[in-house]
């Protein structure tokens, strides 16, 4: 038999169960908008009927129910629709840096326009023109110095801005790796105390949702591949979240790099090489792995910015080098710049070819100068001192002095070894008077959009230095037009102090000094034939300098001009930009996509939750009125029976 | 599909983001008059404006240059014609000259005119324009021909040098003439007979003389002649260059320049577009089943 008092306890069985409902439909209507949520349901379960069936169970009709309870409080997701969201959220974050990064570059550029290096060359051809019509007036070659040095000021103003942005752009790196450490650090501590939850038989939906959604935050990051260990408890439980890197397929990298496993974690972070008047990234690090760009498979705004500001390869490109002052008396530098007595020490980076690593430091190795010694002695004595040093020294001509096959001169230390491995440290009193004191590193290869630009512009103002200066000193200025030896024509434009073989050269281009004393040194005339002089009233040469951008140049590549290089790389800044719009769209509307079917499932909709909220009401109330139903039973028991013939 | 509330405002939030990003792209086509605003918009129309550009500044250049061709030239022709106009009158002076009835005092007269005609010759080859002699040569900072006090010819002109000038890519044209066609030392020598003969001083040959000056009026006129064929070919060249231009320009507009009709027929469309968008969102979101429940 059951108990008398049976009936209440299913009516207030019913009463706590519909309650428990009523109060999750108004959790779910609070958080209808907040990130991340998903809207959760009160599982009901009958409860167990009687009489169970047993050796002494009463002989009674069938089991009768015993009314209902709250089984559990589950979150309505479909954690499928996760691992696709996450996918195309780190593409869209990937594509997303890099569009932002080349739009900013296609900003500084500006071309096509009338203000761009593109007009500005154009114009100097201009003046150059006019001058080779006018070649005596003096105005016109104030408007070709004027021009010129727009042109130089142009080059170092895109080279500048585009460093800056760079700079930028390794700041956003760094905020990126915080980001990715603290978001793991939070979701370890969700982790740890999920772990000390889920063993007690609860279900912690409100702790699930706040991982999954610093999960999502970190997918735009880094691509992700998610996994879970059970922390015992009940069945639904989630249990411990490990991370680890994906592959663009979604696949974890091969050999696994681990994020966070239960409660440990490794920290990312990003090493920064300054090398070719450029910082790049060296490596990605996580916990104690090191990884080049093209290891780091994992795409996301990580990846996406250290493409834009610019990387290492793997290629060895530049040996550490330092360049010395200009030295105008080359066969006795004790008579200009250097004190007899005073010492150079030395130390670089050699090739051993069987070696492993396959370099090795040079050993350190002492000069003194001697009295009376050349540069060329001098540059001997480097080469021969030691065998051993990893050093060689060379003999350059400076730019932006007269005469390439003159004095002054330049002398250039580099190390044998090619690479980022590569250093070189200079000391001593004579160092300090060559300008050459300090250390310097080696580079590989520099990729990426900004470095590709920097790279490029460097390439191109070289290029049109090299050529419009060789064309320049070919002719006659208005102080040398009666004889071409004394003095010879200097150049036009003048790189920088540090500039070697082209690196650095856009950002330091500028006029010659002494074509900024005088406009008279404008080499405007050519030899008459046969003459050996040169007329005032020639201007072929200021003709031929105005055609220096359209004459092909092999250090660009075959049969390109300056202008064509220029027009191709500006080309393929606009199809590469193209490009990651039309990705970042494509990835930015699956995302969108997969959002839709994710709220489809998780969302809130106020409607169902108004029609769920009158649904329990009038369950509640039906069950009250049972209780009630109930008790007006017990009072006729009570109240009413055994009062027979009073 | 269950569909919520917040999948629906979503929704319309980022429908109507993209029409503004759509009206916005016209709008900005508008004001500009250009089709792209940056390379990635196009870059094969932006790799082809830059060149384009570039080929009118080339053609802008060259038409400059033009005009300084012209300077050289019509000067040149005029100062020709001067000293033409000059030897005529001296070989008319040389043909008066041999005429036998002639008193000396006549022919001191006419000596001291062919003196001053002289010194006139001198003057013209000096012709500067633009500070610079053009009878010289390149060397365009010397006078040509240098005189004494007396009047006695010190030094001509032996600088043959053509001062070119680019009228389009790669045709470079000698504007001057040889001053040592016209002006040259045995012209000023021949003169200085010629005044001999007519002072008593000389040989008496007066048809030496005159058969001299025709030889230096026939240089005089070949040189023109020369010149005025060089003159014909920058006509032809000038032609070209302004056909060229409107070549380049329609050229360069076609390429980069924004249908305006097109483009505010897109606008106005995209603007309905845009309202009707709005007036579905304000309806889709406002009632929920909140507004029918007492």
């Amino acid at each position: 038999m059951s108990s008398t008092f049976n009936g209440l306890e299913v009516a207030k069985r019913a009463l706590f169960t519909q309650q428990s409902a009523l109060q999750t439909t108004g959790h779910n209507i609070s958080n209808a908008n907040t990130p991340g949520y998903s809207r959760q349901r009160v599982n009901f379960e009958q409860t167990a009927p009687f009489p169970p069936s047993s050796r002494n169970r009463p002989e009674i009709p069938g089991q009768v129910g015993s009314g209902v309870q709250a089984g559990s409080v589950q979150r309505v997701r479909e954690e499928f629709l996760d691992v696709q969201f996450r996918g195309e959220n780190s593409k869209q974050g990937y594509f997303d840096s890099l569009t932002n990064a080349i739009n900013k570059m296609e900003e500084i550029m500006n071309e096509p326009t009338e203000q761009g290096l593109s007009k500005t060359m154009d114009r100097f051809s201009n003046a150059l023109q006019d001058l080779s019509d006018n070649p005596q007036d003096a105005g016109a070659r104030s408007v070709v110095r004027q021009r010129g040095a727009s042109v130089a000021e142009t080059f170092n103003y895109i080279s500048n801005s585009l460093s800056t942005i760079q700079k930028d752009l390794k700041n956003e790196t760094n905020v990126t790796v915080k980001d990715i450490n603290s978001t793991l650090t939070q979701i370890k501590n969700l982790n740890k105390q999920i772990g000390e939850i889920e063993p007690n038989g609860y279900l912690p939906n409100d702790l699930y949702d706040e991982r999954d959604r610093l999960i999502d935050d970190l997918s735009n990051m880094v691509n992700v591949d998610v996994s879970y260990t059970s922390n015992g408890g009940k069945a639904m439980a989630q249990g411990q979240v490990s991370i680890q890197l994906a592959d663009e397929t979604g696949k974890p990298m091969s050999p696994q790099v681990s994020l966070l496993d239960g409660e440990n974690m490794n920290k990312v972070g990003v090493t920064y090489n300054e090398t070719m008047g450029q910082t790049l990234v060296d490596e990605i690090q996580v916990g104690g792995q090191s990884f080049s760009f093209d290891e780091f498979e994992s795409q996301g705004k990580l990846k996406g910015l250290v493409r834009s500001m610019g990387y290492m390869g793997d290629k060895p490109q530049v040996e550490a080098f330092s360049v010395s002052t200009s030295f105008s008396k080359v066969d006795d530098i004790t008579a200009s710049d250097l004190d007899a007595g005073s010492t150079i020490t030395i130390k670089g980076t050699s090739t051993v070819d069987d070696g492993d690593p396959p370099y090795e430091q040079g050993e350190t190795a002492t000069i003194t100068i001697e009295d009376g010694m050349s540069l060329q002695d001098l540059t001997d004595a480097i080469n021969n001192e030691t065998e051993n040093t990893g050093v060689v020294a060379e003999i350059v001509p400076a730019t932006g002095e007269p005469g390439a096959d003159v004095t002054p001169k330049r002398l250039v230390l580099k190390t044998e070894h090619v690479g980022k491995e590569a250093s070189l440290s200079v000391s001593g009193t004579a160092a300090k008077s060559l300008g050459i004191q300090g250390e310097t590193d080696g580079s590989n290869e520099a990729k990426g959009i900004y470095a590709d630009m920097l790279q490029n512009l460097d390439d191109m103002a070289f290029a049109f230095t090299e050529e419009f200066n060789r064309a320049h000193r070919e002719g006659y200025n208005l102080k040398n037009l009666e004889d071409n030896e004394n003095p010879k024509t200097p150049n036009f434009f003048t790189l920088g102090q540090g500039s070697y073989e082209g690196i650095g050269a856009a950002n330091s281009m500028s006029i010659s000094k002494e074509i900024q004393q005088s406009t008279d040194n404008i080499a405007a005339a050519q030899e008459a034939e046969g003459e050996g002089r040169a007329y005032i009233g020639n201007g072929d040469n200021a003709r031929d300098l105005a055609n220096v951008r359209n004459v092909s140049l092999e250090e660009l590549g075959k049969k390109t001009s300056v202008s064509s290089f220029y027009e191709s790389i500006i080309g393929d800044m606009g199809v590469q930009s193209q490009e990651f719009r039309r990705l970042e769209d494509n990835s930015s509307t699956l995302k969108q996509s997969v959002e839709e079917r994710r709220q489809s499932v998780s969302g809130v909709s106020l409607d169902e939750e108004m029609s769920n909220m009158i649904k329990f009401q009038h369950a509640y109330n039906a069950a009250a009125r049972n209780m009630t139903t109930v008790d007006e039973m017990l009072d006729k028991i009570i109240n009413g029976m055994g009062r027979v013939g009073r | 599909m269950r569909v919520t509330q917040s999948m629906l405002s979503n929704n319309m939030l980022r429908n109507i983001s993209n029409s503004y990003e759509r009206m916005g792209k016209y709008q900005e086509q508008l004001s500009t008059g250009k089709k792209i605003q940056k390379p990635s918009d196009d870059p094969v129309v932006a790799m082809k404006g830059m060149n384009y550009r570039t080929e009118l500044n080339n053609i802008e250049q060259y038409k400059r240059n033009m005009n300084e061709v012209h300077n050289w030239m019509d000067n040149s022709d005029a100062s020709l014609d001067k000293a033409t106009k000059a030897l005529q009158r001296l070989r008319e002076l040389a043909v008066q000259g041999s005429n036998g009835t002639y008193e000396e005092e006549q022919r001191k007269n006419i000596a001291s005119e062919v003196k001053q005609i002289k010194e006139h010759l001198a003057d013209v080859a000096n012709t500067k324009v633009n500070d610079k002699y053009i009878f010289n040569g390149t060397s365009t900072s010397e006078p040509p021909v240098e005189l004494d006090d007396n009047g006695e010819v010190l030094s001509t002109s032996t600088n043959g040098n053509p001062v070119k000038i680019e009228v389009s890519k790669g045709v470079e044209l000698p504007t001057n003439i040889n001053p040592e066609n016209v002006f040259s030392e045995k012209l000023f020598k021949d003169i200085d007979n010629f005044v001999d003969r007519l002072e008593g001083t000389g040989d008496g040959d007066y048809d030496a003389s005159i058969s001299d000056l025709d030889v230096h009026i026939k240089n005089v006129v070949n040189e023109r002649a020369d010149l005025g064929a060089r003159m014909n070919r920058v006509e032809l060249i000038e032609d070209r260059l302004s056909t060229q231009e409107i070549i380049t320009t329609a050229n360069l507009s076609d390429n980069e320049d924004a249908e305006m009709e097109k483009v505010i027929t897109n606008l106005k469309t995209q603007e309905s577009v845009h309202r009707a968008a709005l007036g579905v969102g304000a309806r889709i979101i406002q009632p929920s089943l909140m507004d029918f429940l007492r």
